[in-house]
């Protein structure tokens, strides 16, 4: 009777993740918790639990011999752990979390990943940038009405990691889009905010905030802290204890919506 | 604990579930049907005669028999028992959970973008390395210094066994499931038809009480590296200055996947997460979690001699360090050939 119970908990446990990979499938919230090339594993991996959790649920009853005959020495479905006490260790976190989460950072949270600085050397691997030169940057992006060069802010950090990429960017103009907020970091005249954009590599664990600074002529802009903006401007890079951080100094600056959910996390 | 937030802590757990859960399922269900569907005996029916060569393939079994590390130590308790050198089960053991086909995907996946190719072989290799240098050294052991006396008894009655087990009897113990009774043997354990689909059933059942089992330890572990990922922000300097040292970074890391107890078929997706480290560290990461943590420790006193389990885990401990420092060197040496190579290729700026 207690295998019984037990197989069936455990087809629940199993149907439960699996319903919790389906929901996230088809959630518009899929886009804050995975990278966009991992995203068809959850449906892979839901549907698959499903399955075997339904199969299980199904055949409970069912009588089976492993055929090693009955001195094999090895219980199939014995497990070292009492199985209430499994089911409640994988089950409790699941559904606090299904509760609790709001699909994104705290603000805490948020404002302090992104005050970190990054060395853009240390992350080459992140940003497949290929070489360029003026004439391939003038051949493959998009220009603004005003002659900037279209690129995400990402490949504008990660430039200052190479120092090939750091001699074609300097003094070209760039236009990007990206959250800003009040620059903590090496901004001696005050006349500095931050860009930056979270990023994902797999997962929202692994979340990072890619910064730059941006310097102003004037007086700094007023905008609420994260508000979305696209910026224009020039490309400096300068050379601080042996990290070379991008500098743009902003030519221009307008506030613009959020982007979709797909392209938040990029 | 100042930046600690319910929401953060679910979101973070969340986004770690979702993806791992495919692949802690798919290796739990390859796990269920391997042992339902494969004879134990196969192993050394297959394996040469010479111990050397012997060790060197049984590191490479995972590719054709992938189980993670929780299902390898009571498949290799049940083989040395049956007669399998304790040198090529050791190194089955170490190796099977880095060096087989799920692994191996899903390190590819999560270092998709980060030199996948690179950090997969290099990962398949030094697990490789380290699993088979255990096993060399094992062959000059005493077997009695390594494995439990419990174990032991069965393997010192093994061969009385062998010969007494006459396929008269046809009574299937453990001794009779082995490979040493020949080709001969293999019909009885040829299941009825109507049982058929009673063993897809079985190993169905086999593969999810894996699952359950696994994601027990794999629940703990997320909840413990959503903790980590949330707790680092307030101690970013410190873990930074960790980080970027290649020996307190790579130490750091082994204890954390010690503590972590992360099943190596998505173990791979928390050290990719782990930005702030050098390859050295996250190599170490996941080339020592696999063998040893704190489940595992507890798993291998069911197989190991306390004092030879201590020396063991002291030796892993090093080993793993020791080779993951110096295949950092060569990562600077790879990056260094790839540059040459783009200037000998023309300087390599050859547009998008």
């Amino acid at each position: 009777m207690w295998k019984y119970v037990q197989r069936v908990l455990f087809s629940c446990c199993i149907l439960t993740w699996g319903g919790v990979m389906l929901y996230f499938y088809q959630s518009v919230h899929l886009d804050a918790y995975l990278a966009p090339n991992f995203q068809i594993t959850v449906l892979i991996g839901g549907l698959a639990c499903s399955i075997v959790g339904l199969f299980n649920l199904i055949n409970f009853r069912v009588h089976t011999d492993c055929h090693h005959g009955g001195d094999c020495g090895h219980d199939h479905e014995g497990s070292d752990l009492n199985p209430i006490v499994a089911l409640t260790i994988i089950l409790f976190p699941l559904i606090f979390s299904l509760v609790k989460t709001e699909h994104k950072l705290d603000d805490t949270h948020l404002a302090k990943k992104s005050a970190q600085d990054l060395d853009p050397a240390s992350m080459r691997f992140l940003a497949d940038l290929p070489p360029f030169t003026k004439e391939t940057l003038e051949a493959t992006r998009q220009k603004a009405a005003d002659g900037f060069y279209e690129m995400n802010l990402l490949e504008l950090f990660y430039s200052a990691g190479d120092s090939e990429l750091e001699r074609v960017f300097t003094g070209l103009q760039f236009e990007t889009e990206a959250m800003l907020r009040s620059e903590p970091n090496r901004n001696p005249k005050g006349n500095r905010m931050r860009l930056y954009r979270m990023f994902i590599t797999c997962c929202a664990a692994d979340m990072k905030a890619i910064p730059m600074s941006v310097e102003f002529e004037g007086d700094l802009p007023i905008f609420e802290p994260n508000t979305w903006v696209k910026v224009g401007g020039e490309m400096r890079y300068e050379h601080i204890g042996g990290v070379t951080y991008p500098v743009m100094l902003v030519k221009r600056i307008e506030p613009i919506p959020s982007p979709n959910a797909g392209n938040l996390y990029k | 604990m100042e930046s600690f937030s319910q929401s953060t802590f679910a979101y973070f757990f969340l986004s770690l579930l979702i993806e791992g859960a495919p692949f802690i399922l798919l290796g739990t269900m390859v796990s269920g049907f391997i042992d339902i569907y494969m004879p134990s005996g196969v192993f050394e029916r297959f394996l040469p005669k010479r111990k050397v060569p012997a060790v060197l393939l049984c590191g490479l079994l995972g590719l054709v028999l992938p189980v993670c590390e929780c299902a390898v130590v009571p498949v290799i308790r049940r083989l040395v028992a049956k007669g399998l050198p304790v040198s090529c089960a050791f190194t089955y053991m170490l190796a099977a959970p880095i060096v087989n086909p799920i692994t191996i995907l899903s390190t590819w996946s999560a270092f998709n973008e980060q030199q996948a190719l690179y950090i997969t072989l290099s990962r398949i290799g030094i697990g490789y390395l380290i699993a088979v240098v255990v096993g060399f050294v094992l062959m000059l052991v005493p077997v009695e210094k390594v494995i439990r006396k419990s174990l032991l008894e069965k393997v010192k009655a093994l061969k009385p066994s062998e010969s007494s087990c006459s396929h008269a009897h046809h009574e299937h113990t453990s001794e009779c499931c082995s490979s040493h009774h020949g080709e001969e043997h293999s019909h009885v354990h040829a299941p009825k038809p109507e049982e058929s689909s009673h063993r897809v059933v079985a190993a169905m059942r086999s593969g999810m009480k894996d699952f359950v089992d696994v994601a027990v330890y794999f629940t703990i572990g997320v909840c413990l590296t959503a903790m980590f990922n949330i707790l680092q922000v307030d101690y970013h300097d410190s873990i930074s200055a960790y980080a970027s040292d290649p020996f307190k970074g790579t130490a750091l890391l082994m204890v954390l996947a010690f503590v972590l107890s992360v099943c190596s078929t998505s173990d791979a997706f928390l050290a990719a997460s782990l930005g702030s480290f050098n390859y050295a560290s996250k190599m170490a990461f996941m080339v020592f979690g696999p063998m040893l943590d704190v489940k595992l420790l507890f798993l291998y006193q069911t197989v190991m001699r306390g004092k030879f389990l201590f020396v063991f885990c002291i030796f892993l401990f090093v080993a793993v360090g020791g080779v993951c420092i110096a295949w950092a060197e060569w990562d600077a040496l790879f990056l260094w050939s790839q540059s040459l190579s783009n200037q000998l290729s023309g300087n390599g700026k050859g547009g998008l």
